[in-house]
């Protein structure tokens, strides 16, 4: 009797990890692109990464000692990027202009000229001073150590006798 | 011109299903096009991808642009992103000088010049009195 009661418990639960594996690839198409009409990157619609003021493509990701972040800027240069770190938070700032070239026609215009800025929270806090930021081929790339404090520590196990 | 540089849907569809570069998934990039008498000016935002791994296809009428994103090595992703391979195609005139391309891929951006043959470049007349 039990142990039909845990089959029907078991599977009540299978149901609810397919809606979380359907609702995260539904997520994860959102996650990609700006909204429409801001318009550097992906083609989808919203995200929640994008805001109504929109932003980049960010992923973010845990290292163990320190977090990668890193966001689509094409045609941003250094300059037009400004990064700030404090406690747990990340902020990036960023802009670029789209001058169209004089004396052409213009046939198709889908890059727009940004201005955005975004926060993420981290889960713990990062040693700001050792913060690294590197811009290749339009993708920024953020090197976050995390503090010493907040390094995941590993604990020796050891057999009592 | 008006159906000049019209994006090749339903061919591109084709070719996503058929003729599939990579496994990734294929996000057609944002571009602006400009025109003067000289040549085609493309710029495609294409961010992640190096320099030598975009493709520029000229080819009966049709420019194909694309490239993937380098492959990220994250071992923990928590929330991450998959690359994705960008690819576009469009129809360009046929007076476009397929030998005089030049292309540049500076800070995620693709420039491309596409270069018209000097016979259908416009020519003044002049008109001079009798």
């Amino acid at each position: 009797m039990l142990t039909l009661w845990n089959d029907d418990f078991g599977r009540s639960y299978l149901g609810l990890n397919q809606l979380r594996r359907d609702m995260d690839r539904l997520l994860e198409g959102f996650e990609r692109g700006w909204p429409a009409g801001v318009g550097f990157g992906r083609d989808v619609a919203s995200s929640p990464w994008t805001g109504a003021d929109g932003g980049p493509v960010v992923s973010l990701t845990d290292g163990g000692a320190h977090f990668t972040m890193r966001a689509e800027l094409p045609g941003f240069r250094d300059e037009d990027i400004d990064v700030t770190v404090e406690q747990s938070t990340v902020t990036l700032r960023g802009h670029r202009e789209i001058d169209p070239p004089e004396g052409y026609a213009q046939h198709r215009r889908e890059r727009a000229a940004v201005d955005f800025a975004r926060s993420f929270t981290l889960p713990c806090r990062v040693d700001a001073e050792s913060a690294k930021a590197a811009l290749a081929n339009g993708v920024l790339t953020l090197t976050l150590p995390k503090r010493a404090e907040e390094q995941p520590k590993k604990v020796q196990v050891r057999a009592s006798k | 011109m008006a159906n000049f540089l019209r994006k090749k849907e339903s061919e591109q569809q084709t070719a996503q299903l058929t003729d599939r570069p990579t496994d990734l998934p294929i996000v057609a990039p944002s571009v602006d096009v400009y025109e003067n008498d000289d040549e085609i000016l493309v710029f495609a935002d294409m961010p992640g991808v190096a320099p030598d791994a975009v493709t520029i296809e000229l080819d009966g009428g049709e420019l194909r642009i694309g490239g993937p994103q380098a492959a990220v090595d994250d071992a923990t992703a928590s929330t991450s992103y998959q690359p994705v391979h960008f690819q576009r195609a469009f129809r360009v005139p046929s007076t476009v000088d397929t030998g005089a391309v030049e292309a540049t891929h500076d800070h995620g951006v693709l420039t491309l010049h596409l270069k018209k043959a000097e016979a259908a470049k416009p020519k003044k007349i002049k008109v001079h009195a009798a």
